[in-house]
Order: C-alpha cells, then structure tokens, then sequence
C-alpha cells in the first residue's frame, strides 16, 4: 500500500499542491489528472524525493523520505515526460536500471543479466538492443525505458504523461504494455495522464487535482459519474460503442 | 552489435595506441635541429660522441611530447566530463573558469613577483582549480542546475577577464608573458613539471572511469539519474570538481590550451558505444594525439621558428567547431 499524507508542495512562494492525501492499493493503475499547473508532476516527483514536500508518502508503513536514495530506487522507479535521445545503446540503458542494486565500480551480476535480458524480452526491444537511443524512433525509445523500468524492477512505477508526444498508434501500443506491466508484472502504477479518455480507458482509480488540491479520488467508475472531471475541465462526457466495448469519450 | 562495437572499439583503441606511439616517435626524431639516422639512435641510445644529441633528445624533446600528451590527455578528460554533466556538446573547461582563473593567477603573479618564474605553474594551477571551486559553491546557490552552472561560469569568467584587463591596463610589460601563456604550449617544458600533472591526470581518470556508469545515468537527466538511486548534486559537484582538477593540471604546464577539451570528446563519440567509460579512454589518447601532433607540426613546418601548439589547435579546432555547429543545424 503506498499512502500519501498531506502532502504540500511549495516552489517560489506559490503553493504547487496542498494537503494532498490518498492511498494507492498494490497491483493497480492510478491516473492522475488536472489542468495545465495543477501538480501533477510534481506530486510524482515527491515519490523520488525529486521535489522537497512536506507531509510523509508511506510506503508498506515506511516513510520513504527516511530511505537512502538507493533503498529508495529499489521501492519506486519514475519515467518523466522528456526521454533524452543520448548516444547509449538500449541494451546499456537497460543495464542502467540496475544501478540501485550495483556498488560502485562493480560489475553487473548473473542475476542482474537476467533480470535485464528479462526486461528486453518483455518491452520487446531485443531486435533493438545493439541500436543507440539516437537511431531508434520515439515509440522504440519509450519502450527502451521500459526495459529500464523493468530492470529496476521496482514494485511502485510513476510515469508522467508517458503519451504525451506519440501518435495514436504507438499510444496504442504503449498502453497495452502499461496494462502489462500491471497484469504480467504485478506493478503499481501512477500515471500522469491528459488524455481523459484513455484515463477513463485504463484506470482503476482517478485522482483529480485542481489547483493543487484533491479535487475527487477514487474507483475510475465513481470519478467518472461524479461529474468532476466535466467540471475542472469544462467537458461533456459521451459514452459510446466500438468494437463491442463501451468507451468514453470527453469533448 | 553492442559486442561488434565493443570490438570494434578495442581495436580501435590498439590502434590509437599505435598512432600515438608512433606520432611521438617521429616528434622526437623531427625537430629545428637536424639530425641523420645514425645521430638519432647515438643520442637515443647514449652512444659515446652523441652528447648533444641525447641532450636535444631527453632534455628538450622527449619532455615535450609528454607534456603534449599529458595536456591532451587532461583536457580531454576534463571536456568528457562537462560535456556529460552538463548535457552540453559545447561545454570544455572554459566553462568552469579553468582558463581565466589560471590567467588571472597568472597575471596577478607577473605583476607583482614578476622575477618567480618557477611558481607559474602553481600559480596557474591554483588559479584555475579555486575558481572551479568558487563556480561550484556560487551554483549550490542555484540547485546545481546545468544551466545554474554554466551561467554562474560565464559570469565569473567575465569578471575574472575583466581583472586581467584591468591589470594589463596598469602594467603594460605585463602583457608579453602573459600572451606567451594565454596562446597555450609545450616549449621548454622540463620532465620535473610534469611529475604532479601526470598523477593528477591520472587520478582524474581512474575515479571518472569508476563514476563512469553513474555519469552515464546522469546523461539521462536528473529526474532519471535520481530515480536510480544517483545522489544527482553530489555527483556533479564532484565531476566537476575532477574535471576543475583535470584541466588545472593541464594548465599549469601548458598554459591556455583552447579546443582540445571542446573537440576531443566529439571526434571519440564518433568511435565509441558513447558510453562514458569508452570515451574517456579513447578521449585521452585522441587528446595526447592531436596535441602532440599539433606541437609537431608548430615545430617543424617553419622550423627553426616555432608556433606555439595553442595556435595550431585553434587553425584545428575553429572549423571543427563550425562543423558541429552546422551539422546539428542540419539536424535540427
């Protein structure tokens, strides 16, 4: 279980978040969603201790501010918005993800190797693997990350607006592997999302920030019917059928 | 194809090996002073008769070709390291102070203890590392930000040539030596100036090759690097500090070298993985390389004049800089 308590966020004297506090259960996705500035990132960024916070994040009943940055890389990974094209091969950026398990100057273990070739295999980058972050397309390099996430292989995984730049076919796709990483494995995942839609699509829980503040929280079905999001976001919400399945539709 | 460029990198560094070996060998055979194969391998190998010419070989060659190999190799070291850190292709050690700190060091020195030629280098040395220490604590002010760091170099910087200015205004004489200084070179350098640069150098590049991985990770952006577990503000404090350190000790020696810290690092990401620990080993012999190439060239093609290497490398690495500002242009 990972709890947020009253988190607050202060950056230049403006107030990014106030006493945010919600609990996210194990194996699910949460979206977190907002307007533009409402704190969405920088509530992920608390969970790396990337933004100083006041209030506590527990994680399993463990502050995790108390935790060393490497205890802590071992609990929570974080993919932010920007994926940088450097001149490494996906296999080396792979190999990077075990950093919270390798000392300095140490060579990587059997059991990291497997971990990694495991991680490759399943974001399914092995025809990849040889090939520079800086030959590779933007929906190859996402999935890249990927297999550094699952080489980190941490039980808690944030990902702000991963879909931010792809096309709709490569969102697709990508979010068919966000399912996987919950279903196959067994992550927890909290995702920045500013597509409603594909919130309302792959969510078991919404969290609705507005101005910094929780504005609903809890079960996708629940926020949805709310009318909360039609709200902050001034929307109206349609339902609809394609291909025998219901989906929603904001506009 | 990680393994093949592995490979292929190995070789190459073989190769670079045999470049530079092979570079200082005809560096320490070619010279303003003539000499026949026979006075070559006498003076080499201190045959009887050969005097003078194992004098012009050990004493004036010979430490030459390794203070432009270690000065290549420091420089290098130090751009791999800012160009990493900094996440810019431009960054080299200007940035961090290291060229006006050593300058105005060395400025202050010949103005008033203008007769203590043998602190120079010390004083080029503690020059250039204080400001890199100055840049740092003043960038602490601001997170440690990339840009916090370039930014507080730039202003420093400016201050600090604003004082060589003022300086040169006062005292005019000043200016002769210190161009000798400022335009970088090899020339008259004895062995014994360059025992603490090479352990430096060394140094810098045994630690940067432990960091390397974490270097690596710091390429990715802080948010990254800190979600793996990288303690991002120190590290970068200390790359900094080691390529401060790095390059200081070029310094010393060589005075204000320009472009091998910018140029280096770009012509080995050419040959490498791009990974930091690649760089780094193929950067250092890249480095030793093109100086000591550089000085044999100012040397000998208007030989018995000389023009120091600091001028050829900037005929060598201008344009390179034009290159890789039009190319990603194009890229862009």
């Amino acid at each position: 279980m990972l709890e947020f308590k009253n988190i607050s966020v202060t950056k230049n004297k403006k107030d990014i978040l106030q006493n945010v506090s919600f609990s996210v259960k194990p194996h699910t996705i949460t979206a977190i969603i907002g307007k533009n500035g409402s704190g969405k990132s920088t509530l992920i960024s608390c969970l790396t201790c990337e933004s100083k916070y006041k209030g506590t994040i527990f994680f399993s009943d463990e502050d995790i501010s108390l935790l060393s940055s490497k205890q802590r890389s071992r609990l929570v990974s974080l993919l932010p918005q920007n994926l940088p094209a450097i001149p490494v091969t996906v296999e080396r950026l792979a190999e990077m993800g075990r950093n919270p398990y390798t000392d300095i100057g140490k060579r990587l273990s059997e059991k990291d190797e497997q971990q990694i070739e495991k991680a490759i295999e399943s974001a399914g980058i092995a025809n990849i693997r040889h090939r520079k972050l800086t030959e590779i397309s933007g929906g190859e390099r996402q999935k890249a990350y990927i297999a550094m996430l699952l080489s980190q292989n941490t039980r808690v995984v944030a990902l702000d607006e991963p879909t931010a730049y792809m096309d709709v076919q490569v969102e697709k796709a990508f979010m068919s592997l966000v399912r996987e990483l919950k279903e196959k494995h067994k992550k927890t995942l909290l995702v920045v999302m500013h597509d409603l839609s594909a919130a309302a699509e792959i969510a078991d829980y919404i969290l609705l920030l507005d101005e910094g503040r929780v504005r609903e929280f809890g079960k996708t079905k629940d926020v949805l019917k709310s009318g909360a999001i039609e709200d902050v976001f001034c929307v109206t919400r349609y339902e609809c059928e394609f291909e025998a399945e219901k989906r929603i539709i904001f506009r | 194809m990680t393994r093949k460029i592995k490979v292929k990198s190995a070789h190459g560094k073989i190769g670079l090996v045999l470049i530079l070996l092979f570079l200082s060998m005809l560096s320490l055979r070619f010279g303003s002073a003539e000499m026949t194969d026979s006075d070559f391998f006498g003076g080499l190998f201190n045959r009887r008769g050969y005097e003078t010419e194992r004098i012009i070989l050990l004493t004036l060659r010979l430490p030459r070709i390794l203070a432009a190999i270690i000065a290549g190799a420091g420089l290098s070291v130090s751009g791999v390291i800012l160009q990493s850190v900094t996440g810019n292709e431009l960054a080299s050690p200007n940035i961090i102070g290291v060229n006006a700190g050593a300058g105005f060091s060395m400025v202050l020195m010949l103005f008033f203890a203008p007769q203590t030629v043998y602190l120079r280098p010390f004083a080029a040395f503690i020059g250039a590392f204080l400001t890199t220490i100055f840049i740092l604590i003043t960038a602490s002010k601001g997170q440690f930000s990339k840009t916090t760091v370039i930014l507080c170099g730039v202003a420093i910087t400016a201050v600090l040539n604003a004082g060589i200015s003022f300086i040169t205004y006062l005292n005019p004489d000043v200016i002769m030596d210190y161009s000798f200084f400022s335009v970088g070179g090899v020339a008259g350098t004895e062995i014994k100036e360059l025992i603490l640069p090479a352990f430096a150098v060394a140094f810098c590049v045994l630690i940067t090759l432990v960091l390397s991985v974490k270097i690596d990770i710091l390429c990715l952006g802080d948010s990254i690097a800190n979600s793996l577990g990288v303690n991002v503000k120190l590290l970068r404090v200390a790359c900094l500090a080691i390529a401060g350190l790095s390059a200081a000790s070029a310094v010393s020696f060589a005075g204000l070298l320009g472009f091998v810290g910018l140029v280096v690092p770009h012509i080995a990401r050419k040959i490498t993985d791009g990974s930091v620990s690649e760089l780094l080993k193929v950067s250092v012999l890249i480095g030793g390389i093109l100086v000591v190439f550089a000085d044999f060239i100012g040397r000998t093609v208007f030989a018995p004049s000389e023009i120091p290497v600091g001028i050829i490398m900037a005929f060598v690495g201008a344009p390179f800089l034009l290159y890789i500002v039009i190319r990603r242009s194009k890229n862009a």
